[in-house]
């Protein structure tokens, strides 16, 4: 075997040329390598998109939970941002979303959610239900009629099968104390 | 350019000093074997051919007062290496330079290179070239074909893909071998 023309040649290139390229300092190994780099990128840019998707569909849950409710837009974007504040995941808010039904087949649970019996603390601290219907007497005409003398008016408490009466619930003018 | 400690070591040779050569070998001698291994792919007969070097550039300086000290004693390394290489048997070769060699000779076969045109000459024309390269297309392209270094090692060196030093060499062959037709040298 004969070395080609051009190899030998070679060896007459510019020392500069040849002393450049010996001398050329390696690039600094980064913690990934360049083979690996587009797969980690790529892994990067799916997690963060995941991620994204995955808030985006936590808030339509909430969105969703909060929209059919009568609360105004302001109640629904203060209790998103609560919930957000709180660290609430979907997981956390799903068993919100199942109103549990009685035997009567009145729905309860909290009022954000629409429930027939509306989940609240009687005035000797007892979880029970009121009537959505007595809670809203507040924003009815006849609110004048059902206040007392104090400016008061006071409802059942009931257990979760809106019969058995457990405690009172007060209203001060149409205001939750 | 020499730097102080290359030009101490070229003193010594001139002074006819033995410790030029261990000097020469303390700095050097990693470089030479690499260049000697990447083309013989053997350690005794790239051991053997450092030695040939150290000789070679004793013969040589003086009266040579090379410019570049480490150009110098790499160009004997590589000359000597590839001398070697021509003497070998075949199953001894390293099958990587091999592949190189063939390679560059697509570039410009011998029977297409111009008679009037020397290896000095075509040298030259190389250089100039690659001057007109890519810092890094250049830099590959010589640690390729003048190093001989294989393509992962350059890979490594430069933090790029094997297939993108593969597709450097394969354009810059292709650029060189169009310069080297518009120059003449390619027949």
């Amino acid at each position: 075997m004969k070395v080609p023309k051009i190899v030998d040649a070679m060896n007459y290139l510019d020392d500069d040329l040849i002393f450049s390229a010996e001398k050329s300092e390696p690039k600094k190994v980064t913690f990934i390598r360049t083979k690996h780099r587009f797969a980690v990128i790529l892994a990067a840019v799916l997690a963060t998109l995941f991620l994204m998707g995955a808030g985006y569909y936590v808030n339509q849950v909430l969105l969703e939970k909060v929209r059919n409710t009568d609360m105004s837009q302001k109640e629904i974007n203060r209790l998103g941002n609560a919930l957000e504040e709180w660290g609430f995941s979907d997981e956390n808010i799903s068993d919100l979303n199942e109103l549990q039904t009685n035997k009567n087949g009145l729905t309860y649970g909290p009022d954000a959610l629409g429930a027939d019996l509306i989940e609240v603390i009687s005035n000797d601290g007892k979880l029970g239900y009121v009537y959505r219907e007595d809670l809203e007497i507040s924003e009815r005409d006849n609110i004048t009629d059902a206040l007392t003398s104090d400016g008061q008016f006071t409802i059942n408490v009931y257990d979760c099968d809106g019969e058995t009466v457990i405690g009172t619930f007060t209203l001060t003018d149409g205001k939750e104390q | 350019m020499n730097n102080i400690d290359d030009l101490k070591i070229i003193d010594l040779y001139f002074e006819r000093d033995e410790q030029a050569i261990k000097e020469t070998d303390a700095k050097y001698g990693k470089l030479c074997h690499s260049i000697a291994y990447n083309i013989l792919n053997n350690h005794e007969d790239s051991e053997e051919c450092v030695n040939d070097t150290y000789v070679g550039v004793w013969n040589a300086i003086p009266p040579t007062r090379p410019n570049n000290f480490m150009s110098f004693v790499c160009k004997i390394a590589r000359n000597l290496s590839l001398k070697r290489l021509e003497f070998m048997k075949r199953e001894k070769r390293s099958q990587a330079v091999l592949v190189s060699l063939d390679e560059l000779e697509t570039v410009l076969p011998d029977n297409r290179f111009a008679p009037y045109t020397s290896i000095e000459e075509l040298g030259s024309l190389i250089s100039s070239f690659l001057r007109n390269q890519k810092d890094d297309a250049r830099k590959v392209f010589i640690r390729k074909y003048y190093f001989f270094d294989s393509i992962r090692d350059i890979a490594e060196r430069y933090s790029y893909t094997e297939s993108k030093v593969r597709n450097m060499l394969f354009h810059t062959r292709n650029r060189l071998k169009e310069y080297l037709k518009k120059e003449g040298v390619y027949l």
